[in-house]
Parts: C-alpha cells; structure tokens; sequence
C-alpha cells in the first residue's frame, strides 16, 4: 500500500507536533509506520521548537493566504496546537531547491527541519468526530518543490494518528482538493450553501472512516469503491442550485458527494447522488 | 446551589442561547444549573436562518476583540467554533434593547430576533472532558449603566456546565483584563508563561478543574471560595526577559501557578505567580 510513497519516506520524515497533554492519547504506529522511529515529534510549546513553528506559519500562509484564509498564529495555537495534534511530513533545508527555500523564507541552517505538509483536525463533542481545520502541501503552491503524494499520506497517517471515527470539513465547491477527500469515500453533505462562512459557496460534509477505504485511496486514489452511483451531476457556479439544494436539506433531503469534479473548459460538475427518506 | 446561579442579577432580564450542531448537541448539558435554554434559542449555524444572529455574533466579537487585533473572519467561526465547538450565551430580544445597544450592534429595524450580550466558545480537546477556551465577549463593559456588570465570568461558568468540561484549558495575554475574570475558577496551572507558537508571545497558557466550585465561585457565590497560596514572585506583563526565564523552568519540569488576581498601579500590571504546591 505504501509502496507508491516509498520516494516520500525516502526524502522526508513524518513528523508530530503535540502537547504533554495530548501525546499520551495518539496511535504512535499508523499503517505500520513507527513515527517515533522514523520521524520526529515537537513539543509546540517548546521555544527551542520557535523555528520549526514559524517554518508551519508561512506553510500555511503559502497555501491559503491568497484565498485570504490564512490561519492566524492565535487560531493555531488554540485551535490547532492545544486541542489536538499537528502531522505532516518535513524534509532537511539542505535538500530542498533555493527557489524553495527563499518562498518559505528557510534561514541558512541546512539542517533545520522544514515542514513540507500538514493536517490539523480539531476534536468534536460527537465521540470519534473531528473537523478538519487544515490539509496542505508544500507541491500544491510549488510544484515540484516536494515529493508528490504528501498530503495524502499526511491526511491518511493522520486519521490513524487521531483515531478518527467521523470526519467533517468544509470545502469550496471549486476547490481542487475536493478529490482528497472523495477518494477516502462518499462525503454526506450537510451544507450546501453556507452564509455563516466567509465564502458562502462552501460546502459542509461528513464522512465515516473506514480503515480499509483509507488504505485503498492510498494506493488507488480516484472514486472510492463505496461510493454510490451519482443521480445527476451539479454545475458548482450555478448559486440557484447550491440554494436550492441547501433548502431540501434542511427539509431533510439527503446528498452525497461520490466522486471527484470533472471539469470541462470553464464549467465543474460534481457527481451527487440525492437520497429521500423514506 | 443552582438557585445563585439562576438568580443572578446579571442574567436576570437575559435569554440563555446556545449554538451548536445537532451531532454535537448529544453530550452537551442543555439545562446547564437547573436554567433552561429555550428551543428556538438552541441555534444550528448550518441553517440559513441562523445567519442574521451569526452575524450579530461577530459584531460582539468585533466589538469586544477588534481593537486588540485579534477579531475572528466568519470562517473561523464557522470552521474552529460553530462545528467542532459550542457557544454559549445570553442575549436580549431586539425590541427590548436601549438605543445605545442598538447602535452598539448596528440591529436594523425590522429584526426582531434575540442580539447576543454575552458569550462563551470552547472546543473539546483529545483528552476526554478537557476543553479549551477560545473567546469570552461580553457586552457589559461598553454599556456600563446597563448594569451588566459580571456578566462575563457568569457566562463563563454556566457554558463550562453546559459544554460538561471537567477540566479547562485557556491562553491569554499576561497583561489581559480576562484575567481577571479566569482568575476567579480558582488558582490557575502555569503551563506556558512565554508563547511563541501563539500570535503574541506574550501569552500565558493556563488551566484549571472545572469543579462544582469553581464555577459558583467564578458566577460570585460567596460560600464557594478557596484556599490561595501566597505569591513568590510578582511577574510585570511587560517583562518579557523574566516571562522566558519562567517559561524555562516551566520546560525543565518545575510546575507553577497564578493563585490570585493581578494588580495594577501606575509601573504596570504584575501578575502573581507561586510554586504549585505538591
């Protein structure tokens, strides 16, 4: 299964950020990988680990300050750093390109760790459910500046690290990184249209994780096998239909995403399967 | 031991209101200390209907928060309060409100809907029954003839019942006025004194068990109270060389409190700290 990522573990290591409070309650051994063993773990609060902090700060501003959603510092410490745990994988400052390292404003040290990826889920109330607060790598700003495949194997490690039943997160309906999460099966959704968020075309979803489902979007990404056939198809910019679809909702009318956008020229669709209860 | 609470003078003329989703309502307490949270006031942010009293949310928190820079964008309600978390609070319905709280909110008029006074939000952490506290707004310090006055810390200790926590975590700034309202659950765990992975360095992390009497004590009962060590040292909220020197110790495994509030005088605000007793 993690044959296809054998260039990952090769050129980074999986690392763990997590409080004395929190680091007791992990899955230390996700999908057979010891992370002890074979990556490294911080604590956030550390000021010896100020750097490699201030590294995941311009991370993260990389790859959603121009969505204008860069998380701000106080937000992932007490969002991200005290309830939860942060995992991704880190490469050496001296392996990675110049371009590389001025982008994410990497010092001199060749040694210093440099977060590459991250996923950051926030705990819920609702026992084994946790929202997902951020998934990012460094390849999806800079192409070719990191392996392929990180953030997938972040997210996959990830869920086993945090023993995660249910999964929730909210997506643009445009993103391009909806097929990471439609991979791993279909994402019930549960708001269509959402006023609250600062975009209103997100969507809400929820998702149960089923541990052979995760392996085989490891090594078989794409549509997920347990994903239903699709009952039509959903132009994403059509405001309408994303207003209408958030009204059955709310009446109690149930949409599943199951699969991955198809994009045409300028138009995305997304494949839904609609379900009335009986 | 209910009745102080629900005869406190603070609350008196409020509704309760509490916001969450109903996957996470299951392990909430919605008759936090005998009060009852009235249906329509429990509000689910993924309805488009909630949106005109979210936005009136935000105004609190703008209106509490944004001269100190650090007011929440609609998505970090939306994705690090309103679905992995709860809010709990007290509000007045439009057409009771003063002309000074109307204008304070900016409510037009043709709402008629409850405008939140007060609120608290926390999210669960991977310790079970730990929770970390994430924002207190209150109006009663911008409308002080309005006799508001503790609504802040009353908030705080009914939405820890409500949100069933068993022990509490929170960050703040050392030179913060919430001190002084943290500071009234009892004496606070030290658990950081120096904070770079936070937006201001200069912040403390805290926590406390979130007992019967603790919160009685923090909403004023006057028959909880408790025993507080002695100050040993008095840290300025400006003084950051002595914040990392604690901060230090703190990593080298000494364990530190807050036993009592702070005091200010015309060299600034010191805050008490001691050694936590064995």
């Amino acid at each position: 299964m993690l044959t296809h990522y054998r260039r990952a573990f090769e050129q980074c290591q999986p690392y763990v950020l997590t409080t004395q409070q929190v680091a007791p309650l992990l899955e230390w051994e996700p999908l057979g990988i010891d992370i002890r063993g074979q990556g490294f773990v911080l604590d956030p609060q550390a000021r010896s680990n100020e750097k490699f902090v201030r590294l995941l700060r311009n991370l993260d501003q990389m790859s959603f300050g121009t969505l204008g959603m860069a998380m701000p510092q106080w937000v992932f410490y007490d969002c991200g750093v005290m309830p939860s745990a942060i995992f991704g994988f880190a490469g050496p400052a001296g392996s990675l390109e110049p371009w590389v390292r001025r982008a994410l404003q990497v010092d001199d040290d060749e040694d210093q760790p440099v977060p590459l990826s991250s996923f950051i889920a926030i705990p819920m109330p609702e026992k084994g459910a946790w929202f997902t607060h951020t998934l990012c790598s460094l390849t999806q700003v800079c192409a070719g500046a990191a392996p392929e495949g990180l953030a997938s194997l972040s997210l996959a490690l990830g869920l086993r690290m945090l023993k995660v039943e249910t999964l929730y997160g909210t997506i643009q309906w445009r993103s391009d990184r909806m097929s990471r999460f439609t991979s791993l099966g279909p994402l019930e959704v549960i708001t269509a249209y959402t006023p609250a968020h600062s975009m209103k075309r997100t969507l809400t979803w929820r998702l149960p994780i089923r541990r052979n489902q995760v392996e085989a979007a490891l090594s078989n990404p794409g549509v997920s096998p347990a994903a239903p056939p699709a009952t039509h198809m959903l132009d994403v910019d059509d405001v309408d239909a994303l207003l209408a679809m958030q009204e059955e909702l709310e009446a109690g009318i149930r949409y599943s995403i199951v699969g991955p956008p198809v994009r045409r020229g300028s138009i995305v669709q997304i494949p839904l399967c609609r379900q009335v209860n009986p | 031991m209910s009745a102080f609470i629900q005869q406190h003078s603070a609350i008196q003329r409020l509704e309760p209101f509490l916001i969450a989703i109903p996957q996470n309502r299951w392990n909430l307490d919605l008759e936090p200390f005998g009060l009852s949270i009235p249906a329509s006031n429990i509000i689910d942010p993924t309805r488009l209907s909630s949106e005109p009293f979210l936005s009136l949310l935000q105004t609190l928190d703008a209106r509490t928060f944004g001269p100190e820079g650090m007011p929440m964008d609609r998505w970090v309600f939306y994705d690090c309060c309103y679905m992995p978390g709860a809010i709990f609070g007290f509000g007045l319905r439009a057409c009771d409100l003063s002309e000074d709280a109307r204008q304070l909110f900016g409510v037009s008029t043709d709402y008629e809907g409850l405008v939140p006074y007060a609120m608290y939000i926390a999210i669960p952490m991977v310790p079970e029954g730990a929770w970390m506290g994430h924002n207190l707004a209150s109006i009663g310090p911008m409308l002080p003839e309005e006799g508001f006055n503790g609504l802040g810390s009353v908030t705080k200790a009914i939405a820890l019942r409500c949100f069933q926590a068993e022990r509490f975590y929170g960050a703040t700034q050392w030179s913060s006025k919430a001190l002084y309202v943290h500071i009234k659950f009892g004496p606070l765990d030290l658990l950081t004194a120096y904070t770079p992975a936070h937006s201001t360095p200069e912040t403390l992390t805290y926590a406390f068990e979130a007992s019967e009497r603790s919160l009685l004590s923090a909403a004023g009962d006057p028959t909880a109270h408790f025993d507080r060590p002695e100050p040993e040292q008095w840290v300025e909220a400006s003084d950051v060389e002595t914040m990392i020197k604690l901060q230090d110790r703190i990593e080298a495994g000494e364990q530190f409190m807050i036993p009592t509030r702070p005091r200010r005088d015309e060299t600034g605000v010191w805050v008490p700290v001691c050694k936590k007793p064995s």
